[in-house]
């Protein structure tokens, strides 16, 4: 088995491990110390071997490791929280941006509809058009931020 | 079909998974000036052990996390033998008191439970 084999094996568990585990800064972080954790056993199991096939090694450090969903099982379990998902105060804060970004991208878009040449609508129909889009959607998200927060809570 | 574990199993698997994070703690507090990386760490749990508690080591790297979330344990890097940079656990002020008073609980229940039989 080539070297390249060798490190294809290494980041195919590593992708198994990351598909079962939440996206985030955390996760990276934990990944590579798996990765790091793979090549030190490894290294370490050649030099005790030097004669054993460095597959049946590699395996070896593999299974040592468990299956990826047994590490998410106790990734899950030991509650380690996402930083990027951050706290309530950064939800509430992100929830005003995007209602106060929102205002302004309805305001710009119906003036510029209402000044298209042969538009045909005033300024403050089309703002008030824009507006209902404009609240429904943040209705939508601020819904869809509060059920993944109920999911993150009973998970 | 997957089979139900037994009573035995079950005890046995509840028992290692709360005596895990102590594990690590002490681990990491027999390094208290150099510290300890992952790796270290998942050696002398199954060294000293004698392979006791069956850890998989990947589960360890969750734990390591968590400790650090609840500021028991602080890292720093180093440069690992094989190249790259790796993570040193050492023992916060905070993490070394909570290992002193889980110490104390567990000698606890040992007399306690010595008691018992």
């Amino acid at each position: 088995m080539n070297e390249r084999e060798i490190t294809q094996t290494i980041e195919e568990y590593i992708k198994n491990v990351s598909r079962v585990l939440p996206s985030g800064f955390e996760t990276e972080d934990m990944l590579e110390e798996l990765r790091i954790h793979i090549s030190e056993a490894f290294s370490d199991k050649i030099q005790k071997k030097p004669l054993a096939n460095k597959i049946d090694l590699l395996r070896e450090v593999l299974n040592d490791l468990g299956e990826p969903k047994e590490i998410a099982e106790e990734f899950k379990r030991t509650g380690v929280r996402l930083q990027e998902q951050g706290g309530d105060d950064e939800k509430a804060f992100w929830l005003i941006a995007r209602f106060i970004i929102n205002m302004v991208v309805v305001v710009a878009a119906s003036w510029f509809v209402s000044n298209l040449p042969d538009a045909g609508i005033s300024f403050y129909w089309a703002l008030a058009v824009f507006l209902v889009f404009g609240l429904a959607e943040w209705f939508i998200r601020a819904r869809q931020m509060r059920e993944a927060s109920r999911i993150e809570v009973q998970n | 079909m997957k089979k139900a574990p037994n009573f035995e199993d079950s005890w046995k698997v509840e028992i290692r998974r709360g005596v895990l994070q102590y594990a690590v703690l002490a681990i990491v507090s027999r390094h208290k000036e150099e510290g300890i990386h992952g790796y270290g760490i998942a050696r002398e749990l199954e060294e000293k052990t004698d392979g006791l508690l069956e850890v998989k080591e990947g589960t360890l790297y969750p734990i390591l996390h968590r400790l650090r979330k609840e500021r028991l344990l602080n890292v720093r890097t180093e440069k690992s033998e094989t190249g790259p940079v790796r993570k040193v656990y050492v023992l916060t002020g905070d993490g070394d008191r909570v290992y002193r008073e889980l110490t104390v609980i567990l000698d606890s229940i040992n007399e306690k439970l010595e008691a018992l039989r």
